[in-house]
């Protein structure tokens, strides 16, 4: 455990090489949800309340959901892993005695505990004060949007991990990563809109895809319109996602290993 | 009870075939066809604790390949690997806490941050015990030079000190054996002899097995008691590298300086392989035929202002296997 605590000290202590890019990323995520909140204040003129969700909530929604989703951008764990590949750069690591897979989440964690700092941290709280948001209903509710929330990020990480490690058969891993990313996640994520506001159809597909355990589920639980016997559920939900991931993750990690062609040399 | 014994090691890979063209293109994405290269095949050696092993061959000889089997990261098509009694691909990782690895062409330092903060992290990936990783932190900063610039980020070293660090990064867990690919490629000629000499002390001192792969022939006959050559995937030579001169550079060559371009050059048992103005090249057998013989007949028949004699050297004794093979 220790050596995957230094991972991510290193990590995190690295991600503060490069300053300036991380302020540009701020500004640019600030601005994006500034659109988005005036967005839907415009869309709330003549509504009190949506499927549940009243202005208030429907902002404090999009900031949080908007918050998370910082992590898909920064996480970039599938192209670090294929850039790895690439260069042959693996072979270094699968020559040291640690768990691969263990020692790219602790990495991982290492830039997000950044990411968390100094981008989303200061965004909520310019939010909250500029926009008057809702806090969660209950204290149990806020402790609960945490572990939800870290749910949601092992299985961002699952999903980026299994995508990377295709890389060792397909070496180029950008059309799965858009489709699925890009494509998929961005639909069925709720990151844009709460998943109740789908059509009947489209709320069907979600319920049985992970993405929505990412963004949709911790976000409803912060700001309570995900609550009772459906909270218990989704998280029991997120937590078989995990769990269904990081062992697939897993899984497809020793296959490739076994038939391991290190690119070059 | 060798460190290392490989026996009947094979690795072949499959490469995919693509066809030219367009349409060539178009059927290769339905139909798949693989050529299968031989790339290590029916390997056999073994090696002893303390050893100090160069083991050469052209590029693509499957140097590269051995040693990643070796260090358990590409799993053989057929053959046994034992090394210190593991297998290394099923036991990666308890091969890997006994193992140092280098690689001349990429580091394993962390890119942006100094130096040190990547021997502490090694410090806990390796789980090195604390007096331990101070002892052999003092011991190679100070063996290698390494104090002024352990605070340095390491995309800021020039190669040499890269080197320097990514040696110490490989040996401060104490590992019984280290890989060395290619690890004097690029250095000038000061920071390759104090590589060399690092490799001689380290080897005597502690007793670490040391396998080094090059293309540099200095590095093996300065370093390494002992050779193993590969070519085309298969072992051609092992064994030292004095007994390879014997075997293979029995041809001594004669360098004459003439007083005028004599045409007719004609001495028994001694071949012209090449001419310069006034200056000839004479090949001739060294058990065979001593040099001063040779010597008295040329300068009975003709006037020799200067000559000197050239031993075989390793470097060119190599480049005829690569090229002839090792019949000749």
């Amino acid at each position: 455990m220790r050596k995957y605590l230094a991972f991510s000290a290193k990590a995190f202590q690295r991600t503060l090489t490069y300053r300036f890019e991380l302020w540009m990323e701020l500004a640019i995520n600030v601005l994006f949800m500034l659109i988005y909140v005036y967005l839907w204040k415009a869309l709330y003129t003549d509504q009190t309340s949506v499927e549940g969700y009243d202005l208030n909530g429907i902002l404090t929604y999009i900031v949080i959901s908007q918050s998370l989703l910082t992590f898909v951008f920064t996480l970039r764990i599938s192209r670090t892993i294929q850039a790895k590949i690439r260069a042959g750069e693996v072979a270094t690591d699968l020559m040291k005695p640690i768990d691969f897979q263990m020692m790219t989440l602790a990495t991982a964690v290492g830039t997000s505990l950044h990411t968390l700092l100094f981008n989303m941290l200061p965004k909520v709280v310019l939010f909250y004060v500029i926009f008057k948001l809702s806090l969660p209903p209950s204290f149990l509710t806020a402790a609960l949007f945490i572990v939800s929330a870290v749910l949601g990020y092992v299985i961002l990480f699952g999903i980026e991990f299994i995508i990377g490690v295709l890389a060792f058969w397909l070496i180029e891993i950008y059309g799965i990563y858009a489709l699925v990313i890009w494509g998929l996640h961005m639909l069925f994520s709720g990151y844009f809109l709460p998943l109740e506001f789908y059509p009947a159809f489209l709320s069907k597909v979600a319920e049985v895809l992970p993405f929505r355990a990412i963004i949709y589920i911790p976000t409803a639980l912060y700001t309570g319109n995900l609550a009772g016997s459906d909270l218990s559920t989704a998280l029991l939900v997120q937590l078989a996602w995990a769990t269904v991931l990081m062992a697939l993750g897993r899984i497809s990690y020793r296959a490739a290993f076994r038939k391991l062609v290190v690119q070059g040399g | 009870m060798p460190v290392i014994s490989v026996e009947h090691l094979c690795k072949d890979f499959k490469v995919h075939k693509r066809r030219k063209g367009f349409w060539g293109s178009l059927s290769s994405t339905v139909t798949r066809e693989y050529d299968i290269i031989k790339a290590v095949e029916d390997v056999n050696f073994t090696l002893e604790r303390g050893e100090l092993v160069g083991y050469i061959g052209a590029n693509g000889a499957g140097k590269s390949t051995t040693i990643k089997m070796l260090t358990g990261i590409l799993v053989p098509t057929s053959g046994h690997i034992d090394v210190m009694n593991l297998t290394p691909y099923l036991h990666r990782k308890e091969n890997a806490r006994r193992i140092g690895v280098v690689f001349g062409q990429r580091t394993q330092l962390w890119w942006d941050l100094p130096v040190i903060d990547s021997f502490e992290l090694l410090k806990h990936i390796y789980e090195i015990p604390e007096n331990r990783y101070k002892h052999n932190l003092e011991f190679f900063s100070e063996l290698l030079q390494l104090r002024p610039f352990l605070c340095t980020p390491v995309r800021k070293l020039s190669l040499g000190q890269r080197m320097r660090c990514d040696l110490t990064a490989a040996l401060l867990h104490d590992p019984e054996i280290l890989y060395l690919d290619e690890p004097t490629i690029g250095l000038d000629v000061v920071a390759k002899e104090q590589v060399r000499q690092f490799l001689k002390q380290i080897n005597a001192e502690r007793q670490v097995t040391v396998i080094l792969t090059t293309h540099d022939l200095n590095d093996v006959e300065q370093v390494c008691g002992r050779l193993i050559i590969i070519d085309k995937g298969k072992l051609i030579y092992d064994g030292g590298i004095d007994a390879l001169k014997n075997q293979y550079g029995k041809t001594r060559m004669l360098i004459v300086d003439l007083a005028q371009p004599y045409t007719d050059i004609d001495l028994e048992a001694v071949s012209l392989t090449r001419r310069e103005e006034n200056r000839i090249w004479l090949a001739f057998d060294r058990d065979t035929l001593p040099a001063s013989e040779v010597i008295s007949q040329l300068t009975s028949r003709y006037e020799v202002r200067d000559l000197t004699i050239s031993e075989p050297e390793i470097e060119e004794i190599v480049r005829r296997i690569y090229k002839f093979g090792m019949s000749q």
